[in-house]
């Protein structure tokens, strides 16, 4: 127990410290409340969302997935840090209280608890120190690996994160350690031995033993828990915080109304019903969705997004760490002000990224799936882009064309709208009025419709229906590009307008009953799967991997054999947002004939095409996206790379290396089974 | 009756423009009969012109108009001179070029004499019956003008063959007056372009060539090809993304759209994004050395073959 | 200064177009319609010179039936600051138009009118410089490029085989060419002022001139379908070729 004097100064000072503590809180908490309302759920059903949070958070897996050994010492100071709130009350009571009410003395539970306390301490230690070496002696380049263009605040800068994380990790250490020191000095002044503290009890035996001993145990306490009072109100800003925002975090994803999950391939729709509106998209922070200003705060700087980020892997000025990294910094520069109730002073491009960063992003979606905490940095990009596009005008000159041939063509290509089966004429695809008795609705998309590299993919899976004995039609004329890539530049508005005439369209052609829709391009999967229910078209539908692989199964067609080795592309939009990945390689006869790319499945990296990426020039980097992954691919040593996406097809087979002799063929999967079939028939002598 | 035509010029030499000009004006006076076809030269020290306007065949009498204020040729100048002109002669039709010099130029007079005026004729069904084409070739309109008044016409030069010349010189007459311009208009400068660096988006001919020309040094072939055809050159994204050259040759969806007479691509796929930016070409030559690129989809000539073992003979031969 | 810019309603430049099977015309039903693309790079200019403080009012007039007021209102959110629609169900040619707008200009007295070279419809190129001429005013025609300083334009004007630049005394008739400028997207809170932007509807009747067509269109027909591409076997093949069959060099 301490002395009266040393508790009256420990209250006073802890009332000092929670009473700061308090305020930086309910600041955040201001500025959390400032942003705008969701358009999907993030709080229905709340126990699910706990059990989410709490099963991930007590897991440590979002840590564990991706970097396993940091996993570890971080769960060592994760389960450290976690029993040390008991540790610090049971310290508290024990400071304060006389001895009879030390809560856990005499009771069994008490050795657990000091065996606990003594070695998950010195495994914090241990993360610690690992930490700190990761960051300063090793120097791991994917913490603050930034490449040069990216826009960092100046405090960032200037070491920002490392002094913080210094302070945070000083803070732990001296918490943990002091609270180890505090054990040994009592066991020190007792004079024992104690075997469920190993230790404390080292400790004990190198101070040496002696009533005297007693004061290291003030020493200790006072360390321990007094610079938890100290760092407190430091706490609010540090990165430390995620302890509290991230398991929050975690349990706040997107969820419909009806409950179920929302994926990344859906974004949120603007509402353009009310013409007062003037502003679009998002310019300041209020503006931003609370979840996206609390992203700031549950964000722990970990650089895994930037690591896995395509743009700034080839060296452009996009970071989507860095976008929330220098919110929080903005954050906390303003939000005593914002909490008087002031505007934030300056547009979010002024400081959280630059307008080649803006347009550099390919809505891959890597960043939202990696991060351990649940951020969600691409809905910012789109944001920004919606405000630059629709109420600035201010964008790639590119896209000014891709925007209006999709206003007057219905195609970004400006391509004819009376063209649009022009792929299909030495093959025959019914259209819905000359077969209203399909079963299976072919969307062809306007690069199967237009881009002679794509009407072979329409026409291979055309042949491969017609193999199979498929009903299906298609829209012919009287479809649109689905608006994927207006809404991925920002231009909700334009995205909206054809979203409406397809969902029209598509309501009517395919009626009450219940039918397919089938996509061979994933980007219009995603519009048809995640936006257009936004829209009011609800309908099932399926990429045509799936479809394929489903033919397969039911022996409706022939076995995919392939002389050839074979590696596999994730289509972004059909693996990451979608959560497509076994379709296709079972098409492809399952992992064996595969030679996976070191990055697949859900890390896979993207071709360079989406986010409207396709539609205008490359940001400024040092590569390509589309040359880093073919390189890649062409490292597997395959001889063909298997695609779902005629976007990935058309930039893979368009990267300088795919020029080079040799280098390996881009080809769909549909492509490959079609060819297949060839074979198989040629084989029979039939057809 | 007769039928006028505007001669192009440079003061220094008649464009072959004119002589296609006055095949249509032939045409017009057989339908008619009886009729003669004039020539109006407008310019300073023109006289060279206005001999070679004399020497064409089937050109009854040349009128000159020579005079420093014309020598700018301002539509201005030249619309009040002809008007000039009208008011002394009887003319059934006055017909010019449908370039920009007769484009700029016709259509003034016409408002001047208060009549209209049919563009870029291709066909001459009878003194005021024409075919011309509309929505950029993708429609012919046969259209008639009111019996009453001058007709005036811009004749396309590819839809009538070049007229002949002749020995025999028809009278050079100098107008009865030069008119005086009062319109202030001045000309600053012409600046012509030069064969080192056309304007794609301008050019009448474009030569692109894409990874098959296999390195920068190799696009020396192609400049050698596009210099004999007055051409401009530009590239495939590819192309210039292996550093061939610069950005600003890029032709497609995220570089240059052009929609020149000629298109030839040389060691060009054809992936989508360069095809938007080429296809409305109206003649397309394709050469390669996979048959199976797409790029011969849209050609209307294609040639298989080894791109840097064609281009020095195409060169060569045109 | 006053600008005026006429802008036409047009089968959108994206569109087939396709010839009616008795002859009588193009097919027009359900077609996209929207600002003949010269136009719109007319109105892009304007409004550059008003942006940079050489204009003080952008007018933009359209000729045509009602659904025109769509084609102006697309040109108020670009920027422009009224709309004139003259109405009218008669078929509208060059020379009508060109005194109709003399009236129109004699009533707005505007110091430039900008008008787009040509409407990608009838592709006459006409309109522009009939109206200088019914002015009497200087004409700069297919221009490029356009500087307004000291009561007098700058244009650079393309013309076969380069470029002409002229000096021309203000007032004056511009005409653009494509590479004049490239117009702006037009955001969407500037889409809903336009809304709220004056439009004046006036009948033909209402202005002094004479509109009626003097050019009687007796059939439309589609041209000769592009023949299918062919391969060539050599380079002479394919001079010959260029030379007698595609006319091209």
């Amino acid at each position: 127990m301490l002395t009266l004097p040393e508790k009256l100064l420990f209250i006073i000072f802890a009332i000092l410290s929670i009473y700061l503590t308090y305020i930086g809180f309910s600041q955040i908490i201001v500025a959390v409340r400032k942003g705008q309302p969701e358009y999907y759920s993030r709080s229905n059903r709340l126990f699910e969302r706990i059990r989410e949070a709490f099963v991930r958070t007590i897991g440590q897996t979002p840590v564990l997935k991706s970097r396993p050994l940091v996993g570890v010492f971080h769960s060592f100071i994760f389960y450290g840090f976690t029993f040390y709130l008991l540790v610090n009350l049971i310290d508290l009571i024990e400071g304060l209280l006389p001895p009879s009410f030390a809560p856990l003395s005499g009771s069994p539970i008490s050795s657990w608890f000091r065996l606990g306390s003594d070695v998950l301490g010195f495994l914090v230690l241990v993360g610690v120190i690992f930490f700190v070496w990761r960051r300063f002696v090793s120097r791991d380049t994917k913490l603050e690996r930034f490449n040069d263009s990216v826009l960092l605040q100046a405090e960032v800068r200037a070491g920002g994160i490392r002094m913080d994380s210094l302070i945070v990790a000083g803070f732990i250490f001296f918490h943990v350690g002091f609270r180890l020191f505090e054990a040994g000095s009592l066991l020190a002044a007792e004079g024992r031995l104690d075997p469920w503290q190993p230790v404390a009890t080292l400790i004990a035996r190198v101070v040496g033993f002696g009533p005297d001993r007693i004061i290291g145990w003030h020493i200790g306490w006072w360390l321990s828990l007094g610079l938890i009072l100290l760092f407190l109100p430091y706490f609010v800003r540090s990165k430390h915080i995620h302890i509290f925002v991230a398991p929050i975090r975690l349990g706040l994803g997107r969820r419909a109304a009806t409950g179920e999950k929302i994926g990344s391939g859906a974004l949120d729709p603007l509402n353009f019903e009310d013409e007062n509106v003037e502003q679009f998209g998002v310019a300041k922070l209020e503006q931003l969705r609370w979840s996206q200003v609390l992203d700031a705060y549950a964000c722990i700087q970990c650089n895994r997004c930037t690591n896995v980020c395509p743009a700034h892997e080839t060296g452009k000025a996009l970071a989507p760490s860095a976008i929330e990294i220098n919110k929080r910094y903005e954050l906390n520069s303003i939000r005593a002000t914002l909490a008087k109730g002031a505007e934030s002073p300056r547009p979010v491009m002024e400081f959280a990224l630059s307008e080649s960063a803006l347009w550099a992003c390919t809505t891959c979606g890597a960043c939202v799936g990696i991060c351990p905490v649940g951020c969600e940095p691409l809905i910012d990009i789109v944001d920004l882009r919606r405000d630059a596009v629709m109420t600035k005008a201010q964008f790639p000159q590119d896209l000014n064309s891709a925007f209006r041939n999709l206003e007057r063509a219905g195609n970004p290509w400006g391509l004819a709208q009376d063209n649009r089966k022009d792929w299909a004429k030495e093959i025959a695809a019914p259209t819905v009025e000359e077969n209203p008795d399909f079963d299976v609705l072919y969307w062809v998309g306007c690069a199967g419709a237009y881009d002679p590299s794509a009407q072979k993919i329409a026409r291979a899976f055309t042949e491969i229906l017609h193999h199979a004995k498929v009903r299906f039609a298609i829209l012919g004329n009287s479809e649109k590009c689905t608006g994927d890539l207006a809404r991925r530049a920002g231009n909700e508005y334009l995205y909206q307008n054809l979203g409406a005439e397809n969902v029209q369209i598509l309501n009517a052609a395919l009626g009450n009953r219940d039918k397919r829709v089938v996509a061979t391009c994933p980007h219009c999967f995603n519009a048809l799967a995640n936006d257009y229910p936004q829209l009011g078209g609800k309908y099932r539908v399926m990429h045509h991997t799936q479809l394929i692989s489903e033919l397969v199964s039911d022996n409706r067609l022939p076995e995919l054999i392939l002389d050839e080795n074979i590696t596999y592309h994730d289509p972004c939009y059909l693996g990451r947002h979608n959560g497509i990945y076994d379709a296709p390689r079972q098409v492809l006869n399952g992992p064996k004939r595969i030679i996976e790319m070191q990055r697949s499945r859900e890390n896979s990296f993207c071709c360079g095409a989406g986010g409207a990426q396709f539609w205008k020039e490359e940001e400024p980097g040092n590569t390509r996206v589309t040359e880093n992954r073919f390189q890649e691919a062409q490292a597997t040593g395959a001889q063909v790379i298997a695609a779902g996406c005629p976007f990935c097809k058309s930039m893979l087979s368009s990267s300088e290396s795919a020029g080079e002799t040799g280098a390996p063929l881009v080809l769909d999967v549909a492509e490959l089974v079609a060819e297949n079939l060839r074979r198989v028939k040629s084989k029979l002598g039939i057809g | 009756m007769a039928i006028l035509v505007l001669a192009e010029h440079d003061n220094d030499s008649l464009k072959p423009s004119t002589l296609h000009t006055v095949t249509a004006a032939k045409k017009i006076e057989e339908k008619i009969g009886e009729a003669e076809v004039h020539v109006l030269v407008m310019g300073e020290k023109v006289e060279a012109v206005a001999k070679a306007s004399a020497h064409i065949d089937g050109v009854s009498k040349v009128f000159l108009a020579d005079a420093p204020h014309l020598a700018a040729q301002t539509a201005e100048a030249l619309a009040l001179q002809t008007g000039q002109h009208l008011n002394a002669s009887n003319y059934s039709h006055i017909l010019a070029p449908a370039t920009t010099f007769g484009k700029n130029l016709a259509p003034r007079i016409a408002a001047q004499l208060d009549v209209p005026q049919v563009s870029g004729i291709s066909m001459i069904l009878d003194a005021h019956t024409f075919v011309r084409p509309i929505y950029a070739g993708n429609a012919l309109a046969t259209v008639q003008c009111e019996a009453r008044g001058v007709v005036v016409l811009t004749v396309l030069s590819t839809s009538f063959d070049a007229a002949g010349t002749t020995d025999t010189s028809a009278a050079i007459e100098p107008v009865n007056k030069v008119v005086p311009d009062t319109s202030g208009v001045r000309l600053v400068g012409r600046q012509l372009s030069s064969s080192e660096k056309i304007e794609l988006t301008s050019a009448r001919v474009v030569v692109s060539g894409g990874r098959g020309l296999q390195k920068a040094e190799n696009f020396k072939l192609l400049e050698d090809l596009a210099a004999k055809l007055h051409a401009a050159v530009g590239a495939s994204r590819a192309a210039v993304d292996a550093g061939y050259v610069p950005n600003d040759y890029q032709v497609g969806q995220t570089g240059k759209i052009v929609a020149p007479d000629l298109y030839i691509a040389v060691g060009i796929s054809g992936a989508i994004q360069h095809l938007a930016g080429m296809r409305d070409s109206k003649v397309i030559v394709a050469i390669n050395k996979d048959p199976d690129a797409p790029i011969f989809q849209i050609a209307d000539y294609g040639l298989v073959g080894d791109a840097l073992a064609i281009l020095p003979q195409l060169t060569e031969q045109l | 200064m006053k600008i005026l810019v006429p802008i036409k309603r047009v089968v959108d430049y994206t569109v087939k177009v396709r010839v009616k099977p008795d002859g009588s015309g193009v097919d027009l039903n359900n077609v996209k319609m929207s600002m003949n693309p010269f136009d719109e790079i007319g109105v892009e200019e304007a409004i550059r010179l008003k942006e940079r403080g050489i204009a003080s009012e952008v007018v933009v007039v359209s000729l045509g039936s009602g659904a025109c007021q769509e084609t102006i209102r697309t040109a108020l959110a670009m920027g422009a600051d009224r709309g004139v629609l003259v109405e009218t169900d008669l078929e509208l040619q060059p020379l009508g138009i060109a005194r109709l707008l003399k009236a129109l200009v004699l009533k707005e007295q505007p110091q430039l009118v900008i008008l787009g070279k040509q409407a990608i419809d009838d592709d006459s190129n006409q309109t522009g410089q009939m109206l200088a001429g019914l002015l009497n005013w200087p004409q700069g025609t297919f221009a490029s490029k356009l500087e307004i300083a000291d009561g007098r334009a700058t244009v650079t004007r393309e013309v076969d085989g380069g470029l002409e630049t002229l000096e021309l005394p203000l007032p004056a008739v511009i005409t653009t060419d494509l590479r004049l400028n490239e117009p702006r997207y037009t955001t969407l809170p500037n889409i809903m002022k336009a809304k709220r932007r004056p439009l004046d509807v006036l009948q033909v009747a209402d202005l002094p001139a004479e509109a009626v067509p003097s050019i009687k269109t007796l059939k439309v027909q589609p041209p000769q379908p592009r023949k299918p591409g062919i391969r060539v076997s050599s380079v002479e093949e394919l001079v010959r070729k260029l030379r007698e069959e595609a006319k091209v060099i």
